[in-house]
Formats: C-alpha cells, structure tokens, sequence
C-alpha cells in the first residue's frame, strides 16, 4: 500500500505524542514519586475492635515505612478523628493515613492537594505523605454517602515538627 | 407572521440566486474533454503524481493541532497535578 509521506509523517508522529504521554505518567512514577493507592489490606468492618482502627487517631509508626500512622475510620457522616477533633500531624515528616469506612463507601480528599481516596467498608484505604508546611487542610467526603453527605467533612491541621510531641498521640 | 414568511421567501430567493452566480459554467464546449475524458480549465489543471502533491497548509494545521496537545498535556500533568502537592508517595 502507498501512504504519502506527509500522511506517513503524522502517523508516525501521533504514535510519538502516544509514547511521549505514557513516558510523562512514567517519569511522575518513578521520578518525580507521584504513587497511586495500592492493593488494600481487609478488615472487618463490624468487628474494628481487635484492629488499630479501635483507637482511631495519631500513632507513632511500627513499619518502618513512616514516622507516624493516621488511623481514620469513616462513618456517616463524620470522620474519627478528623470531624470532632482535627487530625494534628506534624510537617516534613512522613505520615502514613490507614483509613477504612464503618458503613457504606466514603470518600477522603485532603482539599486542595493530590491526597485522595476512596473509603470502602472492609478494606482499609493507605498511603504515605509528607506535607511540606505547617498549614490548615479541610477533607471532604467525595463519594455520596447518604442524605447529610454534604456535611461530611474533616480538618488537618500540621503543625511545625518541634511544636508536635506525645500529646498529640493516642494510645 | 406576514412579514416572516415574506422575508423567509427573500433569504431563499437570494440563496438560488448566490448557488447559481457560483456555480461552474463550464461546459464541453468551452473546455474540450481532455484525453482521459475528463473536463477541466487547461489553464488551471495540472497533473501532478501523489508524491508530488504537497497539503502543506494541512501539515502546518496538524503540526498546530500536535502542538496544542502536547502543550497542554504539559500544563495538566506538570502544573495542574505535579504541583498540587503534598501527593501519595507510597
């Protein structure tokens, strides 16, 4: 088959921009650290009490992975901790949030920043992050959960790393 | 209502009359069928290969149109949701 060379230009250069897009989401990954939520761990969602999920809140980090672990269980229609007392966590620090759903599936966005997932009742949602400043982060639910969905919100406050110590910490 | 339709009738009758002002005049006679029977201006036509045709007006608009993309997929990735951080890190 005889194709123009113009025509064979522009085809080959839509495969090129093909290439340049997944080279762009590939250089996120790896160089620039841009991670997705991973596989999830299972829970119980009606029996938290043998987990850490039975103590929501701040937690210094046992895995290594981080510095501290957030454990936030989401329910109609608040957060825990995070709608009644604000998650305090501290800046330039890495922090790991486990988060999982008591109810139906909700939604966790940190407004404003890449920080986003979704909540879904027996799996426990996880991932790592550093937020660079001491600053107020509102999080909203982002998946409809029920008539007072609108209301469903949260609160981070990261403070500076010498202004945070064990008080901030629960058991 | 009159006056609609009225003026309806004046936009149609002035459509014919612009279709037939445009339209191509050219008959057999004033163009004689060239050797492959076709019917054309001599003056105008030329026979030109495929490899000799060149669209670089489209080239220019593709190249334009690649551009744009490539542009703006920049911006979306880099500065849209690069720069919106903090982000997950593992």
């Amino acid at each position: 088959m005889h194709i123009h060379k113009f025509e064979r230009f522009w085809i080959q250069l839509a495969f090129v921009t093909i290439a340049f897009f997944i080279a762009t989401v590939v250089y996120g990954f790896v160089g620039m650290n841009l991670k997705v939520i991973g596989a999830n761990k299972k829970v119980d969602a009606q029996h938290l009490e043998n987990t850490e999920f039975n103590h929501p809140g701040v937690k210094k980090s046992t895995s290594g992975v981080a510095k501290y672990d957030v454990y936030v269980k989401a329910m109609q229609f608040a957060y825990q901790p995070g709608s009644g007392t604000p998650i305090t966590v501290p800046a330039n620090t890495k922090i790991t949030f486990h988060i999982t759903s008591v109810d139906v599936i909700h939604g966790f966005e940190v407004v404003g920043t890449n920080l986003n997932t979704m909540v879904i009742p027996g799996e426990v949602s996880k991932f790592t992050t550093i937020f660079p400043e001491p600053k107020s982060y509102g999080v909203i639910c982002n998946e409809y959960c029920g008539p007072a969905h609108h209301v469903m919100q949260g609160k981070i406050n990261v403070i500076p790393k010498s202004e945070f110590d064990e008080k901030y910490l629960v058991k | 209502m009159r006056d609609i339709v009225k003026l309806s009738l004046l936009f149609i009758k002035i459509f014919f009359v612009m279709a037939e002002e445009n339209s191509d005049h050219s008959t057999p006679e004033e163009y004689p069928p060239k050797g492959d029977g076709t019917i054309g201006n001599p003056k105008v036509d030329q026979k030109v290969s495929v490899d000799d045709y060149k669209p670089k007006g489209t080239l220019t608009l593709a190249l334009i149109y690649f551009l744009i993309v490539v542009l703006m997929w920049i911006f979306m990735y880099f500065g849209e949701f690069a720069n919106h951080g903090p982000s997950i890190m593992n």
